[in-house]
């Protein structure tokens, strides 16, 4: 009995560092976040906050959830593609050098991608002046990628080094027996990698995709450096409501909206996971 | 015989499209850096023009050096760093261990709590955070950018999963020899864990070293900034937009990160591969 009670008070003494930051620090702030964004100017209970928020960000809502959502799809195929080349690919020499190169851009600041990109998107940037001297286009024909296109490419490319590393890593611990049975009955690649690797990954994916899909909701200098003008991400109008209007309370409901969008991403996460976990 | 041959031969094709496809993607994956690394060390009149008779220069690093107090942007940011890193390896193991290993009451409903923060970046609470900052007195320190950060929920999950996947037999041989729990956390699950800890110390390190938002709202001084904010400067206008020393910037930023990404390399990988994150 007293040894099952040092378990429970050694077990709650070990937590509690971690509690109390958590606590302090996540659990009271987001209180405090929910309840400034429902509390009006008069100081009761309102749905002034989010009201103004869909009313003047209602666009940039959709578009961040659309843009967000489009990056996550392409960091997925993109992982995808990568995991299965590093485990299904057959020529050594694309196998090193791919696993050499697709894991930089996850040691480059986002901030230093959006610099990066910036440049090398524009107009007049390096991208362009080669597909021109490549004789792809003419100089009249270059437009510029410092859009929602450049966007969902920086977040792609930052993010899926992520995501590839906890996928191919889950895909080199597999069996390879089964693989080599496939292989042995005529499976080509492709069939292999759908119907026998990827199902086996699907939950490490899933939880890549997950946590990219929060970090890219959280990230400010991407949107601001590459998209210029409106609709844009509401981690700008977020930044800018209390930046230029003080006005944090519309900046805490563009917040709840942007952390229940997350919530309802670690819902259908956590319901697969529990409903695995069952069978 | 025939039909095997002419599987074998659409295998080839379908062999060669793929290994285009890897080189084109590889290329493609690369040439944003490649690009970066071009366009620092050559004059401003080649940022967007290759010609491999480009003279090679190092006078866009030196404006870039120039252009903000760089050497104290980057003491900042190791403090930084060292300072969360510590923290985390503390916190996180504790919490780690007593959720992969005691027994309590209400164990599944803190670690959900953990799950929700893993889930919600504190990025989305920064402006709660800040007030927190302003009642402690912290606002421009750099422990006011580290503190939110802490008690980290990516930790904590990977940390966990790492000291379920320990044979118990280990922990009860340890506790034979005479060891506490913290010995047994010390002899037992962190040796055992070290591939773990160096991944994560990589991801929390190029994290926050990446990290931008907080610490432009938190911070007002040159003393705390660390380096993604001090590189703010050359986003400006006023600065004119001269790539080269834009990426010259970058790679300065960056440089100590690709260099411990290449000291860590294998470390790195392999402790991705043993975590076995679902």
């Amino acid at each position: 009995m007293n040894g099952r009670r040092g378990t429970v008070l050694g077990g709650l003494a070990l937590l509690l560092p971690a509690l109390l930051t958590i606590a302090a620090l996540f659990v009271y702030p987001l209180g405090h976040s929910l309840t400034s964004a429902f509390t009006g100017a008069t100081g009761g209970w309102s749905l002034t906050n989010f009201e103004k928020a869909f009313e003047l960000y209602g666009s940039d809502i959709l578009f961040t959830l659309w843009l967000v959502a489009v990056a996550t799809l392409v960091i997925a195929l993109a992982s995808v593609a990568i995991g299965g080349y590093l485990t299904l690919g057959e020529h050594p020499l694309a196998v090193a050098v791919l696993r050499w190169l697709y894991r930089w851009p996850l040691f480059i600041p986002f901030i230093v991608a959006a610099q990066i990109m910036r440049s090398f998107l524009a107009k007049n940037g390096l991208m362009n002046h080669a597909f021109i001297e490549a004789g792809l286009f003419g100089p009249l024909q270059a437009q510029s990628f410092l859009d929602w296109r450049g966007t969902v490419f920086t977040f792609a490319w930052k993010q899926t080094p992520f995501v590839a590393l906890m996928v191919s890593g889950a895909m080199a611990s597999l069996d390879r027996s089964l693989i080599e049975a496939a292989r042995n009955l005529g499976a080509g690649r492709l069939r292999i990698l759908f119907e026998i690797v990827l199902p086996q990954v699907r939950q490490t994916l899933l939880v890549g995709l997950v946590l990219s899909f929060v970090t890219m909701m959280s990230v400010l200098s991407v949107p601001m450096m590459l998209i210029a003008g409106n609709p844009t991400l509401i981690t700008v109008d977020m930044a800018y409501r209390i930046n230029a209007h003080g006005d944090y309370g519309v900046a805490n409901a563009l917040g709840v909206i942007s952390y229940l969008a997350t919530g309802l991403v670690a819902w259908i996460y956590l319901r697969h996971g529990v409903r695995k976990e069952s069978r | 015989m025939s039909e095997s041959r002419i599987a074998g031969s659409g295998d080839g094709l379908g062999h060669w499209l793929m290994v285009a496809g890897a080189w084109a993607l590889a290329f493609f994956w690369v040439a944003p850096l490649l690009y970066a690394v071009w366009t620092a060390f050559h004059p401003s009149a080649y940022a967007v023009r290759f010609d491999v008779t480009a003279p090679l220069t190092l006078e866009n690093f030196v404006r870039a050096w120039q252009a903000a107090p760089f050497a104290r942007y980057f003491l900042n940011t190791v403090i930084l760093v060292t300072t969360i890193l510590a923290a985390q390896l503390v916190l996180c193991t504790l919490a780690a261990y007593a959720f992969a290993r005691f027994e309590f009451v209400g164990r599944e409903a803190l670690f959900l709590l953990v799950l929700i923060q893993l889930m919600i970046m504190p990025d989305v609470l920064l402006v709660e955070n800040y007030r927190i900052m302003v009642q402690l007195g912290l606002v421009d320190t750099i422990l006011a950018i580290g503190l939110p950060y802490m008690a980290s929920a990516f930790g904590i999950f990977l940390l966990r999963q790492t000291f379920k996947g320990i044979p118990r037999e280990l922990e009860d041989a340890a506790r034979v020899e005479g060891c506490g729990w913290l010995g047994i956390l010390w002899k037992v699950y962190v040796p055992l864990a070290r591939p773990v800890y160096v991944a994560y110390a990589l991801v929390s390190v190029s994290h926050h070293w990446n990290n931008f938002l907080w610490p432009l709202i938190v911070t007002n001084s040159v003393e705390t900034r660390p380096v993604t904010v001090g590189l703010q400067v050359f986003a400006s206008v006023d600065q004119g937009i001269d790539w080269s020393v834009i990426t010259a910037a970058t790679l300065l930023t960056t440089g100590p990160l690709l260099l411990g990404f290449l000291i860590f390399q294998r470390q790195f990988v392999q402790s991705f591969m043993r975590a076995g994150i679902k």
